[in-house]
């Protein structure tokens, strides 16, 4: 069962890699009419969306750690 | 007899009848109510409509095409809480959405601001009493707290229109000069009611304890009207642009963090809001059209989220993810119907947040405004990771736990959710129709190569980061995530603690120097000559007469002494008489 869970698990995420390696190759090799330079890096918005979520993540755990996270009986 | 046939009109009938009629009839007029609405919208359209109130000329209707695309899913929203409800037997669950509903439609439509007050007052009323719909005491509690911020919101929205009246002399909409205080008081009003931090937090403190239809009707109404009066009269105003962008952030931090399913949801309304702040703030023409096309998009798909999670809660009972998981082998519809919201908030391509969200970022990345386009990215993968991989991995996938059903979910709700879900489909595969109803005649093209492409990438990234960290996820122990409303719920007894402790001091300093007081005046009274005697050698004592001290100790050893003295009786004579030669000569002088 562990294992079945675990394997389903690594699959999900390889076809996410598969998927993303995909669509930043379609990236790279075709033109596109772009807003910003920031735009013209390969993959910019795939390593913006990983980082972004990386930091909201941290943010989360600081916060928690910081003291906002309190017993569920705390405004009783 | 026109003034009387006004689409806002119709839900208070409604609501009227209601009390009075049974479950088969009150279903009927629920469902036909909208219809009802937007048949005397179409009756009434283009006309101007006013009474007289107090000397005042008060419009009561006036559509354009700013207020019709709010009003449309106003009655979208209506028509699918009604739905969504229909098998309940409590009365007061049409009831108050029904006044709620009706109040909000009123303010869209009115045009001066006496109006606007009267049906921003009732709205605050009515959405109270949605709130207090679940009928326990953490939604009074929470209602109660709810009703106190609105109640402040609407003191100043009062205090800036009677300064505005003051100064114009009318009640009617103008331009307001944004250097003027009673601009700033509105203004503050309308952030207060869009939930903007740090007055955000009344709203996921309210709307996850309402019942599970009661929450559905509250995440549509209050804070999208908010959005309809910031874009009346502060389309444009820079400081919305950054208001905006940090709500946009904040929420989806907060949603992050929160373990509570609704609590989740309501965070994610402040930074959908936030989305539409910002385009108002941008003020452009496809800006405005995308604060009202997200505007729309949202309270539909969040309707659907509200459905869907109030489904999990309705057929488990629980609705915190520490109860909740493994949901997935006996609720797949439910998560179908989860997954199509989320994914639609998320801005996935072919749903309706994808037509909607990409106006306002790319307005802000064709002004060559860095903030906000970071911003409202960051919140896009927030929104993504929270609501459509967080939520649905914690109650649906992680743990096989096995949750008994309570119940089975009846078919007024899942008809409910599934045509919240074709909505969402619809508009995202035919945005170019859903465009029309928008006020300005703006081309945009959402489904542009480089389009698709970016949002994909964006969302593989953020997939990978929240992959890594799936199985950090700790489950343990439910808890509570401190807000703004510490302030409130905290902080001011924390205040009056400090008050009480400075109040009970100089209550036992007072009591001490009173009792000392009285004490020592007692001693003194005893004998009054021996005591001022003893004062007076203790004076010598002090400026250096060593030597009276034994008498001292000896006089306050024998204190009181014998208080009668032996005086002859004619020393007492003498005494009399000069207090009578005394008497006399005052007398005489006065």
């Amino acid at each position: 069962m562990f294992l079945d869970k675990s394997k389903k698990k690594l699959r999900i995420g390889l076809i996410v890699i598969f998927l993303l390696i995909v669509t930043v190759i379609i990236d790279v090799l075709t033109n596109k009419k772009v807003h910003s330079n920031l735009e013209k890096i390969p993959a910019f918005y795939a390593f913006f969306g990983f980082i972004s979520a990386f930091l909201i993540i941290l943010v989360t755990y600081l916060m928690k750690k910081t003291g906002l996270k309190k017993e569920e009986s705390y405004y009783d | 007899m026109i003034k009387m046939l006004l689409p806002s009109y119709v839900f208070f009938v409604s609501a009227f009848f209601i009390c009075f009629i049974n479950k088969r009839w009150r279903n009927v007029v629920a469902l036909s109510t909208p219809f009802a609405s937007y048949i005397l919208f179409l009756v009434v359209k283009g006309k101007i409509i006013s009474v007289n109130f107090l000397e005042n000329e008060l419009t009561i209707f006036f559509a354009n095409k700013l207020n019709t695309p709010f009003f449309y899913v106003f009655l979208i929203i209506s028509f699918l809480g009604f739905l969504y409800i229909l098998h309940s037997e409590n009365k007061k669950e049409f009831i108050f959405p029904m006044l709620y509903a009706g109040s909000s439609v009123g303010l869209l439509f009115c045009n001066d601001f006496l109006s606007l007050y009267i049906f921003w007052e009732l709205m605050a009323l009515t959405s109270t009493m949605v709130v207090w719909m679940a009928n326990d005491e953490r939604s009074y509690k929470a209602g109660i707290r709810y009703f106190l911020v609105h109640l402040f919101g609407g003191f100043l929205l009062l205090s800036g229109i009677l300064l505005f009246y003051n100064e114009t002399g009318s009640f009617a909409f103008k331009e307001l000069d944004f250097n003027k205080l009673y601009s700033k008081l509105i203004l503050l009003s309308f952030i207060i009611n869009a939930a903007v931090p740090p007055f955000s937090a009344w709203l996921p403190d309210a709307y996850p304890t309402s019942t599970i239809g009661g929450s559905v009707f509250l995440s549509a109404f209050t804070t999208k009207s908010a959005v309809y009066v910031l874009l009346k009269f502060f389309a444009g105003s820079e400081i919305l642009v950054i208001l905006g962008s940090v709500m946009a952030v904040f929420g989806v931090i907060y949603a992050f963090l929160v373990l509570d399913m609704r609590r989740l949801l309501s965070y994610h309304i402040i930074s959908q809001v936030g989305f539409m702040v910002t385009g108002v703030g941008l003020g452009t023409e496809l800006a405005q059209n995308g604060a009202i096309a997200h505007a729309f998009t949202h309270i539909i798909y969040k309707g659907l989220l509200f459905m869907s999670v109030g489904g999990i809660i309705y057929v488990t009972d629980k609705e915190k993810l520490t109860e909740l998981g493994g949901l997935l082998s006996s609720q797949r519809v439910l998560f179908l119907y989860y997954m199509v919201g989320a994914l639609s908030i998320s801005g996935f391509p072919f749903l309706s947040g994808f037509v909607s969200k990409s106006l306002t970022i790319t307005v802000s990345q064709e002004l060559h405004k860095n903030f906000p386009w970071l911003m409202l990215n960051i919140a896009t993968t927030g929104t993504f990771i929270s609501v459509a991989l967080k939520l649905p991995y914690l109650a649906f996938i992680k743990d096989d736990r096995q949750i008994n059903a309570v119940t089975k979910i009846p078919v007024n709700m899942h008809i409910s959710m599934i045509i919240a879900s074709l909505l969402c489909v619809l508009i995202g595969l035919f945005p170019m129709i859903f465009y029309q109803i928008l006020p300005f005649n703006v081309f945009y093209e959402p489904y542009t190569y480089e389009h698709l492409i970016f949002t994909f990438e964006l969302f593989l990234g953020a997939f990978i980061a929240f992959y890594l960290y799936a199985e950090k996820i700790e489950k343990g122990h439910y808890y509570t995530v401190l807000d703004f409303d510490w302030i409130y719920r905290r902080g001011t007894k924390l205040i009056l603690r400090a008050f009480y402790f400075i109040i009970d001091s100089l209550n036992i300093f007072l009591k001490q120097a009173l009792e000392k007081g009285y004490v020592s005046i007692i001693w003194f009274l005893r004998n009054p000559v021996v005591a001022l005697n003893i004062f007076f050698k203790t004076f010598l004592f002090l400026i250096g007469f060593k030597k009276v001290r034994v008498e001292i100790e000896k006089e306050i050893k024998k204190y009181p002494e014998d208080t009668v003295k032996h005086w002859p009786i004619g020393v007492t004579i003498l005494y009399v008489t000069i207090l009578l030669l005394l008497f006399l000569m005052v007398y005489y002088i006065i």
